[in-house]
């Protein structure tokens, strides 16, 4: 009894044309025989290989599923939040097509209906990573910590369910760059783990590249949270304060010495004298980039090139049809 | 012994019985013959029931225009068979949408077709994080049931002969000018014959022989639900892109649901390529498997109560569209005269309210002979 529910597969990948035939394969089979009701949303964000011309083929072989290519490449938050946008499901499953194992989509699904509204995949065997890697991640989770007050797990993967109210949720915070971790923090979704192991279509393996992961960090640290800019804020009065005071002493050794160097006093106060306005200039201008950065600036975050459906040839389905047995031949078993 | 008249309309939809009136005005004997069981069944009753106003073409001008003349020229003489009862609601998207409300709202204002911003409570049926603004406007809902009386009426009136459960089948030229059609009920020998089958226009023309016109036809799917309380006075279209529309279906009593990417199962082109097979055929053979609890799903992200409507059945029919209608938003009539045959004329369009540019077309075409 399959139940009645309508189950969203969305992949957001980029150039993976070689991987789809199978993956699109493998999920229609799935789906079809576990769920009355399905889509299969393809996120293409700006591939630059032979995906377009590889998809149409696919739309004409299997029925509910969507291609949508975005006009160029995005940050992957960015394009999660095109095809969270899009997907109708009750549930929305996202993976990836190539090192995301289909067989997961139930188990996931089914720890999502039991009450959870987020549920986020964790890689088991997370790949090997440098000494630089971890070091930068353990200063990291650190600083995370203490600034924006967030602690990433780790191991996670671009494998997770979310119900359609977590999906109306997420996709109400309209921010460039979110870390969905941090999006379901503000929100008040505490998710849920589910360890599976990952595979490759391809045979290549996802590199987790220190460059990246340095990028998304700085990233989280910087766009959610105006602690960044707080602290900025802090250095500019207390370099304020300590060139004031040194300003100060200047004149103060000016007027209670007697052999002060000509010029010194002069060229000292003109440093300290810039040194004080430049902090100052610099603690207004960081408050008043936090201020902006507070505010939720109504641009669209992403613009769909193109979007496609399935549009199933029925001249095939109908001569399937229409031609008739006249004898019971054996049937292969499907 | 064959029936002879002056022109025979093949199809007994709302275009071959308006042309039939039509032509009945300077014909002395006209004849039609319609496949079904009754007139105006399947395309002509099978739809969103939407008189056009003009607002469903914000990026061509052009088209919005002439439909808007349309719409009040239809409102006029079929004023009997139109729905009052129901306000017209146009919301715009705020992702997806080919045109933001402001564009929308000064595309109207060229027209000249009435806008205003929809009231409170109307608007709050709207999620607005995803629609940008809703708009009341002037488009009417017609009842297939009454336009198909009027339309019995005004053919019986104009001297016309209907023959039902009649299929056309081949045909040749007569040696002394028209055209010879071979039917289930026998031959008939007419000075002029025009093909309005719609999905079904291809038919003569490969029994006979004749060259197929390009067309496409995909397999549409309505959703007959009924709606709660609060839309049940409302016809809602969500634009401007791959959306729905929620419209009221005065035959039952419902509300149709139709979605421009769920509409639609499946297509095939009639063209000299492949093997021509019958509308009919395909919707006997095909597996139909509703697509309602996506298209209720999608639109309940747009209008929440839609989560609570209540399936009931759908309407499944063939809907025949011009190749090249889907580049722009032009809609034009296809009127091909004398087409193989001297004196067999097709006509093919797919909206009920354009129906005045087939009669002006014909009117030209006859003029100029």
């Amino acid at each position: 009894m399959k139940p009645d529910l309508l189950i969203s597969v969305l992949a957001v990948y980029r150039d993976q044309a070689g991987v789809l035939p199978s993956f699109l394969a493998e999920t229609a089979a799935l789906l079809g025989r576990t769920y009355s009701n399905f889509e299969i949303v393809l996120l293409d964000n700006g591939s630059t290989d032979a995906t377009p011309a590889a998809v149409r083929p696919l739309l004409q072989q299997y029925k509910c599923v969507r291609y949508l290519r975005l006009t160029r490449p995005l940050a992957d938050e960015t394009a999660l939040t095109a095809g969270l946008d899009t997907a109708i499901g009750d549930y929305v499953v996202t993976l990836h097509p190539d090192f995301d194992p289909v067989s997961e989509i139930p188990a996931m699904v089914d720890l999502c209906r039991a009450g959870n509204e987020v549920v986020l995949g964790k890689d088991r065997s997370p790949p090997e990573t440098g000494l630089a890697y971890r070091a930068a991640r353990s200063v990291f989770r650190r600083v995370a910590k203490r600034i924006v007050r967030f602690d990433p797990a780790s191991g996670l993967t671009s494998y997770r369910c979310l119900s359609r109210s977590a999906v109306n949720a997420v996709t109400r915070v309209r921010a460039r760059r979110r870390n969905l971790g941090v999006v379901l923090e503000d929100v008040g979704l505490e998710p849920v783990f589910h360890p599976y192991s990952r595979v490759s279509r391809s045979g290549g393996s996802p590199q987790p590249s220190l460059y990246r992961a340095v990028r998304t960090g700085l990233s989280l640290l910087v766009h959610h949270s105006a602690a960044p800019l707080r602290f900025v804020s802090i250095l500019g009065v207390l370099g304020s304060a300590l060139s004031l005071l040194y300003s100060l002493y200047v004149i103060a050794i000016y007027l209670f010495k007697d052999d002060v160097m000509p010029g010194w006093t002069t060229l000292s106060l003109q440093v300290s004298g810039l040194a004080v306005i430049a902090f100052v200039m610099l603690t207004l201008i960081g408050e008043s980039v936090g201020r902006v950065l507070d505010e939720q600036l109504d641009r669209p975050l992403y613009h769909i090139r193109e979007e496609r459906a399935s549009s199933v040839m029925l001249a095939d389905a109908t001569r399937r049809n229409v031609t008739d047995h006249s004898t019971d031949e054996p049937r292969r078993a499907a | 012994m064959a029936e002879t008249c002056d022109a025979l309309i093949v199809g007994g939809g709302f275009y071959g019985l308006y042309l039939a009136a039509f032509l009945a005005k300077r014909h002395s004997r006209i004849l039609l013959v319609e496949r079904g069981a009754d007139l105006m069944t399947r395309a002509s009753y099978a739809n969103q029931a939407r008189v056009h106003g003009g607002y469903h073409y914000p990026r061509s001008v052009l088209t919005a225009g002439r439909s808007r003349a349309n719409y009040s020229r239809f409102l006029d003489e079929f004023h009997d068979a139109i729905s009052d009862r129901f306000e017209a609601i146009y919301a715009i998207a705020r992702v997806g949408s080919q045109v933001t409300a402001e564009q929308f709202t000064i595309a109207m204002e060229r027209i000249g077709a009435p806008l205003q911003r929809a009231e409170l409570k109307v608007r709050s049926l709207f999620d607005s994080s995803r629609i940008e603004d809703v708009f009341l406007v002037e488009e009417a809902a017609f009842d297939a049931d009454r336009l198909r009386r009027i339309m019995a009426e005004r053919v019986a009136a104009a001297g016309v002969s209907v023959k039902l459960h009649t299929t056309a089948n081949r045909a040749t030229p007569l040696p002394q000018g028209g055209v010879r059609v071979e039917t289930s009920g026998g031959a008939i020998e007419a000075g002029e014959v025009y093909v309005c089958g719609y999905a079904q226009t291809n038919a003569i023309a490969a029994a006979s022989g004749l060259p197929m016109i390009p067309l496409k036809h995909e397999l549409a799917e309505m959703a007959l639900i009924e709606v709660p309380e609060p839309l049940k006075s409302l016809g809602i279209t969500v634009m401007d892109g791959p959306f729905f529309s929620c419209m009221p279906f005065p035959p039952r009593g419902l509300h149709t649901l139709s979605h421009v990417r769920y509409t639609p199962h499946g297509q095939w082109f009639d063209n000299a390529e492949v093997p021509y097979q019958t509308a009919d055929r395909v919707l006997e053979v095909v597996e139909k498997r509703s697509a309602f609890p996506h298209m209720m799903r999608d639109a309940a992200r747009f209008v929440p109560s839609l989560a609570s409507c209540e399936q009931s059945g759908s309407l499944w029919e063939v809907k025949t569209l011009l190749p090249r209608s889907e580049a722009d938003d032009s809609r034009p009539i296809l009127f091909r005269a004398n087409h193989g045959l001297e004196g067999l004329h097709v006509v093919m369009g797919g909206k009920i309210d354009n129906v005045y540019d087939v009669a002006d077309a014909i009117e030209q075409a006859m003029v100029s002979q």
